[in-house]
């Protein structure tokens, strides 16, 4: 008659010492915090991930029962991400400045272009092209279902800039899948 | 409105319909790492950040800066250089010049640098590396390179934190610590 224990409650059991129940939750919400970390740092994703998660361990006695416990976990991500980023930026201009010429990227090639579409399908690819902040507001919102205020809460915007970049990515969206 | 838009569909699907990502560890294995558990301190142990390098100019800014503010069991010293001529200027650190640290400690352990900015951000080593030292002088460094330092912040005084744990790498059980301001200007 009663289903799995609700992220509030298996957090209060956590913080009342049921190691278990820890365990629930990083079951239950890591496939989402990773694919979420995925947007915004690509391969450094489980290296952050994993110090995202030591970041709930500080904060545990600091969250407030809500009901929207995916999304302080996506915002703990976020700022680890965040932190991540501003540190290999830093680190990474000195040693380009100091010791060596960064090349810039190579030109878009559309041979290849048009094999990672077959590849990878066109979804996958016109999401690709979006910043790393369109493609967490696109993924919270249709993989996750949060609403564009909690999105915002997340990611540290109003709700109307949710709104406004969810409708930009989207219009971005179609036309690269029209392109193909 | 309750119809749903063929680019929704098209993204529920997608996201619906991805291969389940494989966790890096379990949450038993988090809560593992994070209660090692703390040893006492052996001995004192030296910290200092100082000059290195040709062309880098050694920064004398006074004792205020310079003072070491260790807390604890171990004794700690903190100092810095900083690339260019701050030392003309008394200290302070232009938003293009770069700092260069060095630590100095007495026995081998982890280090962790921190600038305390915002909520505080990992200086080194970066997310998910180890900064392990032998006992002696060592550096920041990447790929075999030594790095400096250039705060993205913006102008403004901030606090630099090194912390000494004899046996982990996250630091959460320092043996000592010690703290460093300096001063971005443009």
């Amino acid at each position: 008659m009663t289903g799995p224990a609700d992220d509030d409650t298996l957090h209060a059991a956590w913080l009342a010492g049921d190691d278990a129940a820890f365990d629930s939750l990083v079951e239950r919400h890591g496939r989402a915090v990773l694919g979420f970390l995925r947007t915004l740092v690509g391969g450094q994703a489980e290296d952050v991930w994993s110090e995202s998660w030591l970041r709930v361990l500080r904060a545990r006695h600091r969250y407030e029962p809500s009901g929207h416990y995916r999304a302080w976990l996506f915002t703990i991500a976020r700022r680890c991400a965040q932190d991540h980023q501003r540190g290999a930026r830093r680190w990474f201009r000195l040693r380009a400045a100091a010791e060596f010429e960064v090349p810039p990227p190579p030109p878009p090639n559309p041979e290849r272009h048009l094999r990672l579409v077959q590849q990878k399908g066109q979804v996958s690819d016109a999401l690709a092209t979006l910043s790393a902040q369109q493609q967490a507001i696109v993924r919270l919102t249709y993989a996750e279902g949060l609403s564009s205020a909690v999105i915002g809460e997340i990611l540290g915007l109003s709700d109307q800039q949710v709104r406004n970049k969810l409708t930009y990515a989207r219009r971005l969206l179609r036309e690269r899948l029209q392109e193909e | 409105m309750s119809e749903i838009d063929p680019l929704t569909g098209l993204l529920e699907d997608h996201y619906g319909s991805a291969a389940p990502e494989v966790l890096p560890e379990t949450g038993a294995s988090i809560l593992r790492r994070a209660r090692r558990r703390r040893l006492p301190v052996a001995a004192a142990a030296l910290l200092a950040l100082a000059g290195i390098g040709a062309g880098l100019a050694m920064q004398g800014p006074g004792e205020s800066a310079l003072t070491p503010r260790g807390v604890g069991d171990v004794d700690v010293r903190l100092e810095f250089v900083v690339e260019g001529d701050a030392l003309r200027r008394g200290g302070d650190v232009r938003l293009d010049e770069a700092v260069n640290f060095r630590v100095t400690t007495a026995q081998p352990g982890f280090l962790c640098l921190t600038e305390l900015a915002d909520d505080g951000i990992a200086v080194f080593p970066p997310p998910g590396g180890e900064w392990e030292v032998t006992a002696g002088s060592s550096f920041p460094a990447l790929d075999g390179r030594v790095q400096a330092w250039r705060t993205d912040a913006g102008e403004g005084e901030r606090t630099y934190r090194v912390l000494l744990d004899l046996e982990y790498p996250d630091c959460r059980s320092p043996a000592g610590q010690a703290e460093v301001q300096l001063r971005w200007v443009p």
